[in-house]
C-alpha cells in the first residue's frame, strides 16, 4: 500500500524522534513547542542540553499516525477480545512487532499520557521484557516532565513499582482504621504484608527515586493532587509507613512548604506525615509554631490557615488522648506516655456523633479543652483579625478560620 | 501588597442569561465534526464524551437530535469478552466507560441490547478484599471506581453482586478530619472524590457515616468572592465544580449554606455567546464536560428551563424514576 505524503513526513519525523533517544539516552525534559507551521526544512525534533523538544505542528502528524497504527492492530491483530468481534480477515497485515510498538506507543504517551490503552500496551511488552523496568521508570518520569498531574503515568508506575517489590499486580493493601463510624483519620492501619522482592538498599533508591520524580512534578504544577497521592501511596504500600523515612520526610518538607506556601497539597503531605509518626505534643507545637510564623510573613494565603485547622484538631486529640488513656486504661499503654494515636474514633472521635445530642455515646466521650487550646487560639487569631486591615484577604481567612474553631469548640 | 486570592473577576460584558439554543447547537455540532486531530486526540474518552452530550441534551430537552441507533451500535461494538466496556473500539475494558456506557444505555432505555450478566461480572470482578475496586485488570485503585462500580451496578438493578459492607468500609477509610474524601487511605480531600464518595454512600443508603455539617462547611468555603466554586482550597474557580460540589451539598441536604445568586452569575458568564457552550472559567474555550457541568448546575440551582437532574447520577431525574433507583438524600 502506497504511503500519503503526511504519512511520509509523519514517518520522518518519527525516524527523527526515535534517533534522538539513541543519541540521547539521558534525556530528562520534554516539551512540545509552540510552533504551527513547519518553518524551515530543519527536523522539528531539537535536543537541547537533556531536554527534547518537538514543534506542534509535528506532534500533530506523528500523533495521528502513531495511534492510527496502534488502534488498527490492537483492534484487529492482538489481544482485543469485544464480543461482537470486528476482526478483519487480514489480520496478519496489521501485525505490529515488539520495537515498532514500542517505538509507535512512546510518541503517543509523550503527547497524550491519557491514553490509557497505550500504557496497557506497554505493560504488556514489559510483562513480556520486550522493555525493562528502569526504561519504562525513565519513559514515564520523562512524560511527567512535560504532564505532571497525568494519572494514568501515575498508575502506570504504582504498576510497576508494585510489580518490582512484590512481582504480583499491584494491591493498595492500605486501609486506615477500619471504621464503621465515619471515622476522619490520615493513620494507616492494617497493611497486609506482602513479601518484598527487593534488598533493602534497592528498595531505598527506588523509593528515593520516587520521591525525586513526585517533587519534581509537584514544582512544575501547584496543589499537584496526583504527584502527592502517588506519594503517599509509595509510602504506605512499598515501605509500610516506615517511622524513620516518615521523620525524615517530615524533615525535608519543611523547606519544600515554606517556598510553597500556596500549595495545599504540600501542606496536607505534612498532615499525612504527621498523623503517621511517633510524636508527642512537642512536634506539634513545632508545626504550630512554624505554621504561624509563615501565616504572619506570608498574609493572605488559604492553604496556611487549613494547615493550622488540622494542626490545632491534631492537638486538641492528643491532649484528649492522653486523659483518656490515663482515665481508662493505665495498663496496656507501653508505647510511651504523650503517644499520639490520632482520631482513634473509639477513644476520642466525638465531633460527629455530637452533632446528635440525643447521641447516647456523646456524654461518655465528651471533651474538655482542659490546656486551653481552643481559647489561647482564639485569642491569638482575634488580636490577627484586629490588626489586619478590614476586608483584607487575610483578616477573611482569619475570620473563616475562627468561625471554623468556634464551631470546633462549640462540639466539645 | 497584593492579596493572593485565586479567582477570577467577571467581566459586566459576561453573558447574563442562558443561552439554551446555542447550547443544544453546540452539541449537535460538535458530536457531527469529526475534526482530525482533536477528535483523535480525545478518543480515549470517546464513551464518556458521548455520555456528556446526550445527557445535557436530555436535560434540554433535544434528545432527539441525535441519533440513538447509532450511539447503540457503538456502544455495542464497545463491550469487550470480559464484560466491561472500552472508551472507543480498540480500547480496552475500563470502569469509567462501563459506568459511562451504562449511563448511555439507560438513557436511552436500550440496556438489554447488550450482554447485561457480563457487565455485572466485570464490575464485582474488580472488587478487592479490603472492598476496594481496580479501575481495571492493571490495579489502579481510587475512590472513584468504588462509585463507578456501585452506581453501574444500581442502574443495572444488581447491587447485592458486591460486598457492600466492605466496600463501604473502605471509602470511609478515605475520609479526612475536614469530612471530606480523597482517592485512596491518606489522600488529600478532593470535591470530585467527595461526590463519588458521598454518591456512592447515598445508594447503598450509608450516609450517616457522613458528618454533614463538617463536610458542608467544608464545601461551601469552595466558593469564591466571583461566587465560583473550586475544587480545593487554593485552586481556580471551575464551571465542573459547579457540580461536583453542589451535587455533594444537595445529597447532603445543605445546598442552601452556598450563595446561589453569585453562583449563578459565575456559571452564566462561562458561556460562550457565539458557539455555545461553556467553559471552564469566562473567557476560555468551551468543551462538552464543562457544558454539562454547568447546565447540571444550574438545574441544581432551580433553573425552570431546564430539566431536573438527578444529584447522584447526573442524568435526568425521570430516567432515574423509570428504571425503579432509590437512593438517599439528607
Ligand atoms: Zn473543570
Amino acid at each position: 500500500m502506497e504511503n500519503s505524503e503526511t504519512e511520509n513526513r509523519a514517518i520522518r519525523v518519527l525516524s527523527d524522534l526515535d534517533a534522538a533517544f539513541r543519541r540521547h539516552p539521558d534525556i530528562s525534559e520534554f516539551d512540545i513547542l509552540p510552533v504551527k507551521e513547519p518553518e524551515s526544512n530543519r527536523s522539528p525534533i531539537i535536543v537541547a542540553e537533556l531536554a527534547l523538544g518537538m514543534e506542534l505542528w509535528s506532534a500533530r502528524l506523528v500523533y495521528i499516525y502513531c495511534y492510527g497504527k496502534l488502534m488498527k492492530w490492537r483492534s484487529h491483530a492482538s489481544g482485543c477480545h469485544l464480543l461482537h468481534s470486528t476482526r478483519s480477515v487480514d489480520a496478519a497485515r496489521n501485525i505490529l512487532e515488539p520495537p515498532e510498538l514500542l517505538r509507535l506507543s512512546r510518541a503517543v504517551i509523550l503527547i497524550n499520557p491519557e491514553c490509557y490503552s497505550i500504557w496497557n500496551i506497554r505493560k504488556e511488552l514489559l510483562q513480556e521484557k520486550h522493555v525493562s523496568v528502569y526504561e519504562e521508570l525513565k519513559l514515564s518520569a520523562l512524560v511527567l516532565s512535560k504532564h505532571p498531574k497525568s494519572p494514568e503515568t501515575f498508575a502506570h508506575r504504582k504498576w510497576i513499582l508494585s510489580l518490582s517489590c512484590f512481582g504480583a499486580d499491584i494491591v493498595d493493601n492500605s486501609q486506615i482504621e477500619p471504621n464503621q463510624s465515619g471515622n476522619p483519620s490520615l493513620r494507616v492501619s492494617h497493611i497486609i504484608p506482602r513479601v518484598m522482592k527487593l534488598s533493602t538498599e534497592e528498595l531505598k533508591a527506588l523509593i528515593n527515586e520516587e520521591m525525586r520524580v513526585c517533587t519534581m512534578a509537584a514544582e512544575k504544577y501547584a496543589n499537584n493532587y496526583n504527584a502527592w497521592s502517588h506519594r503517599i501511596w509509595v509510602i504506605i504500600n512499598l515501605f509500610n509507613c516506615n517511622k524513620q523515612f516518615i521523620m525524615a520526610e517530615y524533615e525535608n518538607t519543611r523547606s519544600y512548604v515554606s517556598m510553597h506556601v500556596s500549595d495545599h497539597s504540600g501542606f496536607h503531605y505534612r498532615q499525612f506525615l504527621l498523623s503517621n509518626a511517633e510524636q508527642t505534643s512537642s512536634i506539634l507545637q513545632q508545626e504550630l509554631d512554624f505554621i504561624s510564623e509563615l501565616i504572619s510573613v506570608y498574609p493572605g494565603h488559604e492553604a496556611l490557615w487549613y494547615h493550622r485547622r488540622f494542626i490545632i484538631h491534631a492537638m486538641y486529640n492528643l491532649q484528649n488522648i492522653s486523659k483518656s488513656d490515663a482515665v481508662i486504661d493505665t495498663s496496656s499503654s507501653t508505647e510511651g506516655e504523650d503517644l499520639l494515636i490520632p482520631y482513634d474514633y473509639q477513644t476520642v472521635n466525638v465531633m460527629d456523633h455530637c452533632l446528635v445530642p440525643q447521641s447516647s455515646k456523646c456524654a461518655k466521650k465528651l471533651k474538655i479543652d482542659d490546656s486551653g487550646i481552643l481559647k489561647s487560639e482564639i485569642t491569638k487569631i482575634e488580636l490577627i483579625i484586629d490588626s489586619e486591615p478590614d476586608n483584607s484577604w487575610q483578616q477573611q481567612l482569619a475570620k473563616a478560620y475562627m468561625k471554623w474553631i468556634k464551631q470546633y469548640q462549640s462540639r466539645t | 501588597m497584593g492579596t493572593p486570592v485565586k479567582d477570577v473577576e467577571l467581566k459586566d460584558s459576561a453573558p447574563q442569561n442562558l443561552l439554551l439554543d446555542k447550547h443544544v447547537a453546540y452539541i449537535e455540532a460538535y458530536s457531527a465534526k469529526k475534526d482530525e486531530y482533536e477528535y483523535v486526540m480525545t478518543e480515549y474518552l470517546r464513551m464518556s464524551g458521548i455520555y456528556w452530550g446526550l445527557t445535557v441534551m436530555d436535560l434540554m430537552g433535544s434528545l432527539d437530535r441525535m441519533s440513538r441507533e447509532e450511539v447503540l451500535d457503538f456502544v455495542k461494538g464497545c463491550q469487550h469478552e470480559c464484560g466491561g466496556f472500552g472508551a472507543s473500539i480498540g480500547h480496552d475494558p475500563h470502569l469509567l466507560y462501563t459506568l459511562s456506557a451504562v449511563q448511555i444505555l439507560s438513557l436511552y432505555d436500550g440496556v438489554s441490547s447488550v450482554n447485561v450478566e457480563k457487565i455485572i461480572e466485570f464490575v464485582s470482578s474488580l472488587q478487592q478484599p479490603d472492598g476496594s475496586f481496580y479501575g481495571d485488570k492493571w490495579g489502579e485503585v481510587d475512590t472513584r471506581f468504588s462509585f463507578c462500580a456501585v452506581a453501574c451496578l444500581a442502574l443495572l438493578k444488581k447491587i447485592d453482586a458486591i460486598n457492600v459492607d466492605k466496600a463501604v468500609n473502605y471509602v470511609l477509610s478515605c475520609m479526612n478530619f475536614d469530612g471530606g474524601f480523597g482517592c485512596r487511605p491518606g489522600s488529600e480531600s478532593h470535591s470530585g472524590q467527595i461526590y463519588c464518595c458521598v454518591g456512592m454512600l447515598s445508594i447503598l443508603n450509608r450516609l450517616h457515616h457522613v458528618q454533614a455539617d463538617m463536610l458542608g462547611w467544608w464545601l461551601c468555603e469552595r466558593q469564591l468572592p466571583s461566587g465560583g466554586l473550586n475544587g480545593r482550597p487554593e485552586k481556580l474557580p471551575d464551571v465542573c465544580y459547579s457540580w461536583w460540589v453542589l451535587a455533594s451539598l444537595k445529597i447532603i441536604g445543605r445546598l442552601h449554606w452556598i450563595d446561589r445568586d453569585k453562583l449563578v452569575r459565575f456559571i452564566l458568564a462561562c458561556q460562550d455567546e457565539e458557539t455555545g457552550g461553556f467553559a471552564d472559567r469566562p473567557g476560555d474555550m468551551v468543551d462538552p464536560f464543562h457544558t454539562l457541568f454547568g447546565i447540571a448546575g444550574l438545574s441544581l440551582l432551580g433553573e425552570r428551563q431546564i430539566r431536573g437532574v438527578n444529584p447522584v447520577f447526573c442524568m435526568p431525574e425521570d430516567v432515574i424514576k423509570r428504571i425503579g433507583v432509590s437512593m438517599q438524600l439528607l
